[in-house]
């Protein structure tokens, strides 16, 4: 055999399928692009990179697959297409030869293109590979899917003159060898002899065929008549178009339907095996087709994509359109008469799938109107059904306006693909991010575009004026709604003119000797030598014991000391916040420490361990009081999450030896200075942390959920630019809110006639749509603009618990005073123990005493429930 | 004179349908051959069996002294080749398609081939797809030419071109014939290929039914026009083949071979006849009555089954 002639025609081949192999690269790209970030939308939580390795491998090596069987099924049908057959033949070749370049080169660049899709998903899993069983199941599959797909592949291309046809007729045989034969076996021992032997009898009937290929073709081909037939049978012969001028149209629709049957039966062959598939997977007739049930829907969403990148393919051949063109036909007749046969036809297709879809729910005990809501009514806005409905009309769209552009089937289904890929992608994009509305826009420009096209396509018009016809339809819409969607959503955020607060004049104040010194007290606790002990605790520890760090008792009284006096009453709406010692955080005193807030995180898990030593070790009195200086260090860092856990275990510090109820009476008025009307000077700090932090919230929590990707780093905020402007918007907003609130319900706490706070919160929201996806990993101020309404919660929460609180120190006084014995109702607390009857501040009822029987455990409960749901 | 080409009672099969029936005939070298018959007759099947891209079921094939059977690749080496219904690569440019085929043949090809496509005035960088049809078909005989092949053979070559490209195409056949090259062409302008052919051979369904010398050929077939006295009175015998006669009321039409002038003058003095008048005879009403399956034998007593359509007048007549 001739080096230079083999080098020769692998280079013929090399030209003739590079377009399809990096068409194949981008539709790989742009499928493992959809999967990452559609499961984002998806997804109730996001995933890590390595959970989308099998996925993403999977595309990789599905795409590969396909791509064996598209370069093997169009290699030799291509020189009967393109009428280079007599070329070829001419030349002094031998068909060994020809054979040799056409099947090396399938399986070389096969070969080489599964590493290079496979280094993409490693890319975009950021260096996760498969687990070993994966990797083995994988690459079995791979080996049966791509040797079946080159052996069928090269069969039907060695007999057809049509590549597409050729590889839909593979693709149907492959599909029906794969779920047939592994219908009977178990996926985790694949039937390989068995599909090692059918690719023997297939590829040496393709060797066969080959070395006759250049004689005998055309009386091989006569085999396949009877199956051609069989296809052409649903167009039929009395297709006969152009009878009269008045039955034109009826004529074309019927010209058409003929032309798409043998399309239309080949993709039915597909759809139907799936369906049946589908039904014995539900009704467990067959359970193991399950192992080929997304293979097999991969293959119908792009079977989806492929029928209509066809729909003006039959006419593209060999120029057929000049037949139209010839008699008569009008541009507006041609395309709609068109539009009409496919249209339905794709209908048809789709609603098969979808009958399967419908019939499969009840089987498997799922309602449809479960399916109905999970598809388009979740309140999570992840409603699939927009995204599938979209993908059906933008694939049918997509394939129209690339069919009757490229006259090659084989690219057209390819760029069709991709092309869907990729607007799916944005329409998802604009989907989550505006509304669906205007995304129908898109689809009805290629639409347009198409339709637009089609008379300069009849006219074989190529100059620059016809390709800006179809250009201009197609774009626009992609245009406007990437212009228009940074204005939208910057809109989307009312505009606040005062939200309440000025970091800038923050900014230029100078901090106060007072607060340096109290942060320099703090960090001086800190250091305080601090006692391990170990205590009992089951838990991780096999032998029940874990050692914890206690501070010491000169540090709890100077914490006890420190938080006395603290917060003090400081309202954030008059910007009055130096004395704050958080504000110290960006100070040169701040930077002396690791952070206040890491400080004071610190001290109070120690703390905490030091309350519960105390009351393990009968010190009642200092547990108290260790209670109630977390509280306040809590709320003195501005997050009353802190201190709230303190306060809902009071009552067991309460009950230590020693403890008298004038201790409890100083507890209860030490805990009123935790009313509301200081709480919004911790929500102060809260919200001034987070506007001072933005730099780090952007650093921390921008690339929390993408990883350390550099490429983020550099490309989103050039990317979305808007975003910036539009979160800052978002934060004014959300604080203004916050204010407001936290003002009301200060109000409503003062003004026990109140009837309900609820409606408090009933501020128009903001549109928070797309944030899921989006904002809480691209950008600071989106992250932390949420935390303030959360931060108003739990301050409301807060006060429920502090006046629950009081309420329980008040009853274990007078179980004090009286041997034990719960008081009838919290009304008798009052005036000795209580200055008022404390109300739930949220709900407006009243608390009470709920005594619990000795049955259920005994003891009692404060509650505002009317009813009270107990079990055992 | 050695024959370039030769095959001996070749036979060809497609199913129950027979290509070729016993077909036998030798191109010599330095001619231009040209082979004739309608669509289907055999003509491509016949090419393909000498190029060895078809197997004959019968007989021998042999070109340049190779058996086609066997040396079907040497034979393509050694021969230049333009396929009937045959396009190029559109995605190539045209100095690409050269330089594509210049690994298949021996060195020099490829400068042999841009001298080509230089005088054929294609230019070279452009893509396949925008040339013409014309200059298709002469980057379709540059490729073919580009090794300077001993035999070229020619299917179809004019089929679509116009009539200037036509012409300048034919007349390099001649060229090539002038320089001792051998040309075997099949085409359906069958005027044209009078202009250029030495050699005629006609198949009609599969069988080979006249191979000579085109001037041999037309100097043995004569064309008469007699006028007869008696409608009722039937023809007197011809002394050749008949290949074909027409009636036109008073006057019939024969296309004859093998009657020498004074068989002639003896029938011109037959009491029926009134008159004989002699034309020049072209190839084109040789194929033409050649194709007529009820041209043959004697006329005598058979009027009432002679052609009676009318038959096309020759087009300007033998150069």
């Amino acid at each position: 055999m001739n080096a230079t002639i083999l080098r020769r025609l692998v280079w013929k081949e090399y030209r003739t399928t590079v377009a399809l192999w990096l068409a194949m690269v981008g539709l790989c790209f742009f499928l493992q692009l959809a999967v990452v970030t559609q499961s984002r939308v998806f997804l109730p939580t996001p995933m890590s990179p390595e959970d989308f390795a099998p996925g993403l491998y999977g595309i990789a090596l599905f795409v590969t697959a396909l791509y064996a069987l598209a370069c093997s099924g169009m290699q030799y049908a291509l020189e009967h297409e393109n009428k280079t057959f007599g070329l070829l033949r001419s030349l002094p070749l031998s068909v060994r030869e020809v054979a040799v370049a056409k099947t090396g080169w399938a399986i070389l660049t096969t070969a080489a293109l599964a590493p290079v899709l496979g280094g993409m998903a490693f890319l975009f899993t950021g260096g996760a590979g498969l687990s070993a069983s994966d990797a083995r199941h994988a690459s079995v599959a791979f080996g049966i899917a791509v040797s079946q797909g080159l052996a069928w592949g090269t069969f039907f291309s060695l007999l057809s003159s049509r590549p597409m046809v050729a590889i839909l007729r593979a693709g149907a045989a492959v599909t029906v060898c794969l779920v047939t034969v592994s219908a009977y076996f178990d996926h985790t021992r694949y039937p390989i002899p068995l599909f090692l032997l059918i690719f023997a009898v297939v590829a040496a009937v393709d060797v066969w065929l080959a070395l006759r290929w250049f004689e005998h073709w055309k009386v091989g081909r006569k085999r396949l008549q009877i199956v051609e037939t069989l296809s052409d049978g649903l167009g039929g012969s009395w297709a006969m178009p152009f009878r009269s001028r008045r039955g034109e149209f009826v004529g074309l629709c019927l010209h058409h339907m003929r032309q798409s049957s043998a399309i239309l039966g080949l993709c039915a062959l597909i759809v139907l095996v799936w369906f049946v598939g589908r039904l014995l997977v539900v009704t467990e007739v067959l359970p193991k087709w399950s192992e080929w049930y997304g293979f097999a829907a991969l293959s119908i969403m792009l079977g989806a994509i492929v029928y209509p990148s066809l729909a003006f393919h039959a006419d593209q051949r060999q120029r057929g359109y000049r037949f139209l063109s010839h008699h008569g036909v009008t541009p507006r007749k041609a395309w709609w008469s068109r539009q009409l046969v496919w249209g339905t036809f794709y209908l048809l297709l789709t609603g098969l799938l979808l009958l399967s879809l419908v019939m499969g729910a009840p089987l498997r005990g799922v309602s449809l109107e479960e399916v109905w809501n999970e598809l388009f009514t979740r309140p999570d806005e992840r409603q699939g059904g927009f995204t599938f409905i979209v993908f059906w009309v933008l694939a049918y769209a997509c394939g129209a306006l690339v069919s009757i552009l490229l006259r090659s089937g084989i690219l057209a289904v390819a760029l069709g693909a991709t092309l869907t890929v990729v607007l799916l992608s944005l329409c998802s994009f604009f989907g989550w991010y505006i509304g669906w509305a205007p995304v129908w826009l898109i689809p009805l420009g290629l639409l347009v575009a198409s339709r637009l096209h089609a008379a300069d396509w009849l006219a074989e018009r190529r100059n620059w004026r016809s390709r800006l016809r179809w250009i201009t339809p197609a774009v626009a819409p992609l245009v406007f709604l990437l212009a228009v969607t940074p204005y939208l959503r910057i809109h989307q955020i009312p505009y606040v003119s005062d939200p309440g607060f000025s970091p800038s004049r923050l900014e230029s104040q100078t901090y106060s000797p007072e607060g340096v010194a109290r942060l320099a007290e703090l960090v001086a606790i800190a250091g305080l030598p601090r006692e391990t002990i170990v205590v009992d605790e089951p838990g991780d520890d096999p032998e029940g014991k874990k050692t914890e760090q206690i501070l010491s008792d000169n540090a709890v009284k100077r914490l006890v000391a420190f938080t006395a006096d603290w917060p003090k009453p400081s309202p954030c709406h008059e910007g009055r916040w130096m004395d704050s010692w958080a504000y110290l955080a960006e100070t040169p005193a701040g930077r002396l420490h690791p952070g206040p807030f890491s400080l004071v995180v610190d001290l109070i898990r120690s703390f905490g361990n030091t309350m519960r030593h105390y009351e393990a070790t009968g010190r009642p009195r200092e547990a108290l009081d260790c209670r109630i200086a977390i509280s306040r260090l809590g709320m003195g860092m501005g997050s009353p999450d802190f201190g709230q856990n303190p306060l809902a275990n009071v009552r067991r510090s309460a009950r230590g030896p020693g403890m008298t109820p004038e201790l409890l009476k100083e507890a209860i008025s030490r805990l009123d200075e935790l009313a509301p009307d200081r709480l919004d000077y911790a929500m102060g700090l809260k919200l001034w942390y987070l506007v001072t932090h933005r730099d780090i919230a952007d650093d921390d929590y921008f690339f929390m959920d993408i990883g350390e990707r550099p490429t983020a780093r550099v490309l989103l905020p050039i990317l979305y630019p808007w975003e910036r402007t539009r979160g800052l918007r978002r934060l004014r907003y959300e604080l203004r809110q916050a204010l407001d609130r936290l003002e009301l319900f200060a109000d409503s706490c003062a003004d026990p006639n109140t009837p309900s706070l609820d409606l408090v919160w009933d501020f128009p929201p903001v549109d928070t749509r797309f944030n899921d996806w989006f904002e809480q990993f691209l950008l600071g101020t989106g992250v932390s603009a949420p935390l303030l309404n959360r931060e108003v919660l739990a301050i409301r929460e807060f006060e429920v618990a502090r006046r629950r609180a009081q309420a329980e120190l008040a009853v274990e006084a007078w179980r004090l005073e009286h041997d034990g014995k719960l008081p009838e109702s919290l009304d008798q607390l009052v005036g000795v123990y209580l200055k008022r009857r404390p109300v739930n501040p949220v709900t407006k009822r009243p608390f009470r005493l709920e005594p619990i029987p000795a049955e259920l455990g005994g003891e009692y409960m404060i509650t505002s429930q009317e009813t009270v749901v107990r079990s055992k | 004179m050695t024959d370039v080409v030769r095959l001996d009672n070749v036979t060809k099969r497609f199913g129950r349908q027979t290509a070729l029936r016993r077909v036998s005939f030798a191109v010599p070298e330095g001619a231009v051959f040209a082979l004739l018959g309608e669509n289907g007759a055999g003509k491509t099947t016949a090419i393909r069996i000498l190029l060895g891209l078809a197997d004959a079921d019968e007989g021998k094939t042999e070109v340049l002294a190779l058996p086609s059977a066997t040396a079907g690749t040497e034979i393509r080496r050694r021969v230049g080749y333009v396929p009937e219904e045959s396009d190029l690569y559109d995605w190539m440019r045209v100095d690409e398609i050269g330089w594509f085929a210049a690994g298949f043949y021996p060195e020099g090809y490829f400068d042999r081939y841009q001298k080509l496509i230089d005088a054929f005035h294609v230019p070279r960088d452009r893509k396949i797809s925008a040339l013409s049809k014309g200059m298709r078909a002469k980057v379709r005989l540059a490729i073919a030419l580009g090794h300077d092949p001993e035999l070229l053979i020619l299917d179809e070559p004019t089929s679509g071109l116009d009539a200037i490209v036509r012409r300048e195409f034919l007349e390099s056949m001649v060229d090539r014939a002038a320089t001792g090259r051998t040309v075997l062409l099949s085409s359906h302008q069958i005027h044209e290929v009078e202009r250029v052919a030495d050699h005629v051979a006609i198949i009609r369904e599969g069988e080979l039914i006249a191979v000579e010398r085109l001037d041999a050929m037309k100097e043995d077939t004569r064309r008469l026009t007699l006028t007869v006295k008696d409608l009722t009175t039937p023809l007197p015998e011809f002394s050749g083949r008949v290949l074909r006669m027409v009636e036109r009321g008073r006057q019939v039409d024969v296309v004859i071979r093998g009657m020498s002038d004074a068989e002639v003058a003896v029938l011109a003095e037959h009491p029926v006849v009134e008159a004989v008048e002699q034309h020049p005879v072209s190839l084109e009403e040789i194929f033409v009555a050649y194709m007529q399956r009820n041209g043959t034998g004697s006329p005598a007593g058979k009027r009432a089954e002679s052609v009676t359509a009318p038959v096309a007048e020759p087009q300007g007549g033998t150069p």
